[in-house]
Parts: structure tokens; sequence; C-alpha cells
């Protein structure tokens, strides 16, 4: 017997796996299969387009009882065909394969942001500065060229070639 | 500006307004055109789907179950969907886009209760630049600011499903715990929130002495706020 002042230990239930929901599977995975393919569309059509013919064909596999991490692996390697289908077909470009080994966490938004902004500190001042009001605050050029005090045309010129040079740093490329 | 340089304006001016970029060679932008879209989706929010389109893909996807034959999208039709242009959304896609598309510049509506009166929501002297107070006074959730300068309240409700706004680390914007919708402190949607929100309702404010009053709703039996 316990006094009933003494803390009672709680013991966590183990009643085996639990018996496999494909919906629940699904909701688990959608949100980063999505920002996965959102980040490289930049627009919610194709990402939603995209996202759904991953999850179509995966269905079968969202039902078998397989492993969360193999779940994942196959779902980015779908997105990865699909993403390059679409660039293919609509940009006549053949995507890389990157980081082919890596399987992205369920944190994908904040390592995301922090390799944006590594990316963004290793450019001139001005790049740095065009690309993240433009891109991450969304301002309009014309907003741009006024928080930064250069003309219109300048500020759009600046985007391109700040976008540019980016490219050519972006490990991930 | 060079063809090229018309191009990739094109590109990030589609993504930048959540458009399907249209077709075209990517030339020698593709890494430029693939970073823009990573840059643009950066931010915290952004890239999440819409609840209403996981709802929906759980719809299709509960149909493939219960149909026991999974339609298997081939790539053909895929290809074919998303040739067919920008011109058709699939699914809930193009609900989404004509509701973004409707909401580029909505008003900033007013706070104007039938039976209001002044209730006073903070003291001037506490009300230093830069500050952000919550209140809650007469059923009304607000903020009482002074963004610049000028003393003013907005409704602190997000004007997409109700959730109550709270301020960022910065204290410089209000921010949605639901759906990540951000405001200004004039209170704007801010651009790259991705749920389409209209403005916060502006609570109208006057000083009386030292206290900070704002035009709320008549309650009956509602103490008063005594600081």
């Amino acid at each position: 017997m316990t006094s009933p002042d003494a803390p009672t230990p709680l013991h966590v239930v183990d009643n085996g796996p639990p018996a496999p929901d494909w919906e629940a599977v699904y909701r688990d995975h959608v949100g980063p299969l999505y920002r996965f393919v959102y980040a490289r569309t930049g627009n919610h059509a194709d990402a939603e387009d995209i996202t759904s013919t991953v999850f179509m064909r995966a269905l079968p596999r969202l039902r078998a009882d397989v492993s969360d991490a193999e779940l994942r692996g196959y779902l980015h390697a779908t997105a990865r065909t699909v993403i390059a289908d679409v660039w293919r077909d609509r940009h006549g470009t053949v995507t890389q394969e990157i980081d082919e080994e890596s399987t992205p966490n369920h944190e994908p938004v904040e390592s995301e942001r922090r390799d944006v902004d590594t990316l963004l500190q290793r450019l001139p001042g001005n790049y740095r500065t065009v690309l993240e009001l433009r891109f991450l605050r969304g301002y309009s050029v014309k907003e741009t060229a006024a928080a930064m005090g250069i003309s219109v045309s300048n500020a759009k010129v600046l985007q391109l070639r700040a976008l540019r040079r980016a490219a050519t740093l972006d490990p991930a490329q | 500006m060079s063809r090229a340089d018309r191009r990739l304006q094109r590109y990030i001016d589609a993504i930048l307004r959540d458009r399907r970029p249209r077709r075209g060679s990517a030339g020698d932008d593709a890494d430029a055109m693939r970073l823009a879209a990573r840059l643009h989706a950066a931010h915290p929010g952004a890239a999440d789907p819409s609840p209403a389109f996981v709802d929906s893909l759980a719809r299709r996807l509960r149909q493939g179950v219960a149909d026991e034959t999974v339609p298997m999208p081939q790539r053909r039709r895929f290809l074919a969907a998303a040739g067919a242009a920008a011109a058709a959304g699939i699914g809930a896609g193009i609900g989404i886009e004509h509701l973004r598309a409707g909401s580029t510049a909505p008003s900033q509506p007013v706070l104007q209760p039938a039976q209001g009166r002044w209730v006073p929501v903070a003291r001037m002297t506490d009300m230093k630049m830069g500050t952000v107070k919550r209140f809650s006074a007469n059923g009304i959730e607000g903020f009482v600011l002074n963004a610049g300068g000028t003393v003013s309240a907005l409704s602190a409700v997000c004007t997409d499903q109700g959730c109550i706004l709270q301020t960022d680390a910065s204290g410089k914007q209000l921010n949605c715990p639901c759906h990540y919708a951000q405001f200004s402190l004039d209170g704007m949607p801010k651009a790259g929130s991705y749920h389409p929100v209209t403005p916060l309702p502006v609570i109208q404010t006057r000083a009386n002495g030292d206290v900070v009053e704002a035009l709320l709703p008549e309650v009956k039996n509602q103490p008063d706020w005594t600081g």
C-alpha cells in the first residue's frame, strides 16, 4: 500500500500497435508533403494538384502496414517525380535530382526558413534586401523601390540579378 | 530588359500572385525560377494546405477506398490537366484562386455599435510608442496600440475563423494561431498570409484625460474597467 500522499506512478498502457487507419496516416503526412511540394512550385493550384496525384498513387500504401519513414520516403519520391514531370512539360527543364537521400523531417518549415536565411546572408546587402522585401515580405515592385529608395525600373532589374546570383549559391540546387 | 529578363519577371509575378506560371522554356533561368518558388514558400504558414483542400482530398481518397478500385492517375492524365494551362484549376484549387483574386483590396470596416458607449481600455501613460495591449470589454476582444505615435484600437478577432490574434515576438504584427494569418498594426492582412482574410475592424478611440476610451457596444451589468 502506498500512502495517500505518495505520488502514484502513471504507467503507459501498451496495447500493441494501433490498427492502421489510413485517414489518420493521410492527415499526418498531408501537411509536410504539401509544404514540400509548395516550396517547389510556388503556387497553391499546382501544389494541390500534385499533392492529390501523389496521395492517389500512394493510397494502397496508406492502407498497408508500412512504417512512417517508409511511407514518407515513398511520398516524397513520388512527389519529386511528378514535380519533375510538370517542370519538364511546362518549362522544358530537367530537374536535377536533389538531396535524393534525405527524407524531409516533420519540421520542414523551420529548417527551410533557416536555409533560406542562410542563403540570403551570403548575398550582397542590396541583393538580400530586394529578395527579402519582394519574396519574404510580399512587397510589390513599387513598394520595394520606395523602401529601398531606388527607381521602379532599378528595383525590377535588381530583383532579377539578385535571384540569379542567389541561385548560383543555393546549395539545394 | 532582355527576353530572358521578361520571362523570369513573368514567372516571379505569377508565383507572387499565387498563379500557375505560364508555359514556356526556362532557358538558363530554371534554377532562379526554382529559387523564386522556394523563397516565396518560406513564409511561416504560407506553404500550408488549406483545410478545405485537406478535407476534399480526404473525401476523394475515401471514395477510392470505397470503390476498392483506386483510379491511378496516369502521368499522361496529369500532364494533360496541367497542360490545359492556368485555364482550369482542378478540384479545390479553383475555388481558392477565385477567393483570393476576389479579395485583393477590401476596405477596412469600423466597429459601429448600434448602442455604443465610451469604455476605458487603457491608460494613456502606459501607451508608450510601440505598445500593443490586449483588452477584453463589453463583449469585444481588441488591441489598443500605439503604432507611430498614434493610439488606436483594432478588433483582436481573426477575420478568417474567429480565433483570437496574438502579437508576435517583435510586437510589430498580429498573428493568428489557427491558420497563420498575419496582420500589420494598422489591421491590414500582410502579404503572404495564405488564407484570404479581410482587414481587422477598427475600434474608435479617444483620450479622456489619462484614460484611453474605446467606443464599444452597451452591455448591461458589465463592470467597468478599473485598471
